[in-house]
């Protein structure tokens, strides 16, 4: 029980401490959001106009009282209000954070699809042109930048073939096909790439369990070459790329800034880049403090269910 | 057939349906017109600037007193004018209403209009509508504007999209959703990604707005801006990319309205360094090779800029008043002598990170600037830093692109004169420059003011406030489809969408 609330607490020290290090990072950075707002258009604006909005926006306090007024907002569960047109940012949150976790699971989901089977054909049919294209196939598409890819999917299926938009974003309330069919292409910008490295994952752990002892005797005993490759080497080969998935997904939560932005899909990677750009403050450390809240949970739910499942984790 | 395979038959039909390549081209739908924007507005505050994407979306749900029409000429909007005496002007509403079914009142003419100037006010005209001395309703539908002084740009000023009549009841409601009286309403703001806006019913012009919706929205990346262009994804592009232009041009699927709506030039820091001596600075404004700044920043599709950004009108004549800056680097090296800087010397120079544009200029300047001595380092900065240094005169000499709010020569007293600003030279001061500036503001004559503004461009040349670089191209593609849309002169292009009410898909 100790341990378990030794767990909890030392998670809540790490939220608290990214979100400290969020606010003051971008505090740090020079700019001035009262300025940046009112030089929209490049137009110079009037220092004492200037002067009055910071007043408006409370940035004319000092950054400890800011950062005070901040954290008791969290402990009420309100991460305030964007500086640029007042939202809440638990709404701009709620907005975005959904569409980049959908496409996050897309993308998860295609490369496994894609990765897995013929991953697997590749270490069964090991060295043969087979194996040797399909690891070809995955060198290129592990080192293709995504917006290379993203901008080469565009001009083949969207420009030239023309079955898909070029990009943008519709509700699935809106139009469920259309919806799918716009996220098709970011899917595949990215899980193309993820999708080449589960295929290497699961080409070495089939390989690597092939070899196993107990696969041996399987064989010995009669089993079929399917029965063989499904009950007892897939079952053991996935951990390893599983594991992979998993942290790749995590990853991936700060890591769709260019997917969403070449195709316009507007989540909570893209809604950052323009938070940091105009310096609105409260966005930019609510949407860390959310992302880092979530990594947190995840890996606090992780870290519990193995002291769960193993009793020497806890010691 | 089984179940089974009456199920399994239904899946693989259905799944070939979502396979099957089809043309993501618009329906047939002529009454929904969609507008991708190059920004998203960080604030639609109706007294706000929005930026160019954000004012032309106000240009569709707001109205003015004064507006320009197609050929950038001043026309009546809200109200005709009368002008009794050259500091009063009287204005008479016609019959409109807001959109929540109020009619337009002077009071609500009086309310804008003090909103502006008043005390605490964070409007983006509080300064250049300073010479308001009082506001005064005369009647239901009448209202006088006393002016402190003569302001020959006064019509001009409120013609601006900052410069909307919104009801009086918008201080009781949300800021980012005042109540104005334009041809569209907000039906739907999504915050980061576009608008919807539907046709008003009520609006003071029969018949307009011809179409129901606009739909408008964000494009970050402008090469996907271009492409969705190009793929009949939308009707309408702004800001369409310099890189662009040439591959745009010739397509059948594709119009382009395109004209020159800002520039590129230098500022300086007057109050340190080695550009305080005027000498200098001419001699880096004789220094550069504009056209080359133009092919590199603009990939051509400009016009070198020798001189202030004024566009040619009735108030100013080019041909009479001359650029004083051509490439001339012998003239250059020897200024730089005189100056005591024979060997020249080495000088850091902010450039934006996130507009390539600017760091095409700047290493074009860099070049320049080399064969007479002077070795340029570039430093990069997001939007954001640069701002705020710039604000704070944390640099030598800069290269930076702006616009006019309106295409009278007065826009450029902006870009010269007033408090520290990222925009202007930081610490210049000119009793010659600020007389000529209030002397053309206060001139009501045309005419004189050719003059007066000649002189302008010749003083400037003499003290090298504001060296410019490069007319750039501005506008919008459309499909060939879309009727009743023009790019507007100069630097009015930006303010193009209003004319969006007359816009129709045939």
């Amino acid at each position: 029980m100790i341990w378990f609330a030794k767990r909890i607490g030392l998670s809540l020290l790490l939220v608290w401490m990214v979100a400290t290090m969020a606010f003051a990072a971008i505090h740090v950075v020079p700019g001035d959001p009262a300025e940046i707002m009112l030089s929209e258009g490049g137009f110079a604006p009037d220092p004492s106009t200037v002067r009055a909005l910071r007043k408006e926006l409370g940035l004319d306090k000092p950054i400890l009282t800011q950062y005070g007024n901040w954290l008791h907002g969290v402990a009420r569960g309100d991460l305030g209000a964007a500086l640029t047109d007042g939202v809440p940012v638990s709404d701009v949150i709620a907005q975005r954070l959904p569409r980049t976790l959908e496409l996050i699971l897309a993308a998860t989901v295609f490369a496994a699809l894609l990765g897995l089977p013929l991953g697997t054909l590749a270490a069964v049919y090991r060295g043969s042109v087979l194996d040797r294209t399909l690891n070809a196939f995955a060198a290129l598409f592990d080192g293709m930048p995504v917006f290379v890819l993203a901008t080469v999917l565009i001009f083949v299926l969207a420009r030239q073939l023309r079955w898909v938009s070029t990009g943008g974003y519709v509700p699935f309330a809106t139009d469920p096909i259309d919806h799918f069919k716009l996220l098709a292409l970011p899917t595949i910008a990215v899980g193309l790439g993820l999708g080449a490295v589960v295929l290497r994952m699961t080409r070495a752990a089939v390989l690597d369990t092939l070899m196993r002892d107990y696969v041996r005797t399987a064989r010995s005993k009669g089993a079929g070459p399917l029965r063989i490759l499904v009950h007892h080497v897939l079952r053991n080969a996935l951990m390893p790329v599983v594991t992979v998935l998993a942290l790749h997904m995590g990853a991936m939560l700060g890591g769709t800034v260019l997917t969403e932005l070449v195709f316009n899909w507007p989540g909570i990677s893209s809604m950052m880049i323009d938070a940091v750009n105009s310096r609105d403050y409260p966005v930019v450390v609510g949407t860390l403090f959310t992302i880092a809240t979530l990594f947190v949970l995840l890996n606090l739910a992780v870290d519990l269910i193995y002291g769960f499942l193993d009793p020497r984790v806890r010691n | 057939m089984t179940g089974r395979r009456q199920f399994l038959g239904l899946g693989a039909a259905a799944a070939l349906g979502a396979a099957t390549p089809f043309r993501f081209a618009r329906g047939a739908d002529n009454n929904t017109l969609l507008f991708a924007l190059g920004t998203y507005p960080a604030t639609m505050r109706p007294f706000a600037s929005s930026g160019n994407t954000g004012n032309g979306i106000k240009l569709m749900i707001h109205r003015m007193l004064t507006s320009y029409n197609a050929a950038g000429e001043l026309q009546p909007e809200l109200a005709t004018w009368t002008q009794p005496t050259d500091t009063e002007y009287v204005f008479e509403l016609r019959e409109a209403y807001f959109h929540n079914g109020d009619p337009v009142t002077a009071a609500d003419v009086a309310y804008s209009l003090n909103e502006i100037v008043g005390e605490n006010s964070t409007a983006f005209m509080k300064a250049a509508l300073e010479d308001i001395q009082k506001v005064e309703v005369l009647g239901p539908r009448k209202v006088r504007v006393v002016l402190k002084q003569p302001t020959a740009t006064f019509l001009d000023l409120i013609a601006t999209p900052f410069v909307p009549i919104i009801s009086a009841k918008s201080a009781s409601a949300p800021p980012e959703d005042p109540i104005g009286c334009g041809p569209f309403t907000m039906a739907n703001r999504i915050r980061g990604e576009g608008f919807v806006l539907k046709r008003f019913a009520k609006y003071y012009r029969q018949g307009l707005p011809k179409i129901e919706t606009v739909r408008a929205t964000f494009y970050a990346d402008e090469s996907l801006r271009t492409a969705a262009m190009e793929n009949g994804d939308v009707d309408i592009i702004e800001a369409v990319p310099w890189q662009s232009i040439t591959g745009l041009q010739g397509k059948p699927n594709v119009k382009l309205e395109l004209g020159e709506g800002g520039y590129y030039y230098l500022m300086f820091n007057f109050t340190t360094g080695r550009f305080t001596d005027p000498r200098v600075r001419q001699a880096v404004g004789f220094a550069v090779d504009r056209q080359a700044v133009t092919n590199a920043a603009f990939y051509g599709h400009g016009r070198p800029l020798g001189g202030l950004p004024i566009p040619d009108g009735p108030s100013f004549s080019l041909e009479m008043a001359g650029e004083p800056f051509t490439r001339d680097v012998a003239k250059a090296k020897k200024l730089m002598v005189e100056a005591g800087y024979a060997n020249g010397f080495s000088v850091n120079v902010p450039s934006m990170s996130n507009v390539s544009a600017f760091q095409r200029a700047g290493q074009v300047v860099k070049e320049n600037l080399a064969e007479i001595g002077i070795e340029v380092n570039l430093v990069l900065a997001d939007y954001a830093r640069y701002t705020t240094s710039c604000n704070r005169g944390q640099y030598e000499f800069a290269v930076y692109g702006a616009t006019g709010i309106y295409n009278d020569p007065d826009a450029i007293s902006s870009m010269l004169i007033g408090p520290p600003s990222y925009l202007r030279s930081f610490g210049y001061r000119s009793p010659r420059v600020e007389a000529m500036l209030s002397k053309g503001r206060g001139e009501l004559d045309p005419t004189k003011r050719r003059v007066i503004y000649a002189d302008l461009q010749k003083a400037c040349g003499e003290e090298g406030p504001l060296i410019g670089l490069s007319w750039r191209a501005q506008g919008y593609a459309t499909k060939p489809s879309v009727k009743g849309f023009a790019n507007m002169p100069y630097f009015l292009s930006v303010y193009s969408p209003i004319l969006m009410e007359s816009v129709s898909l045939g």
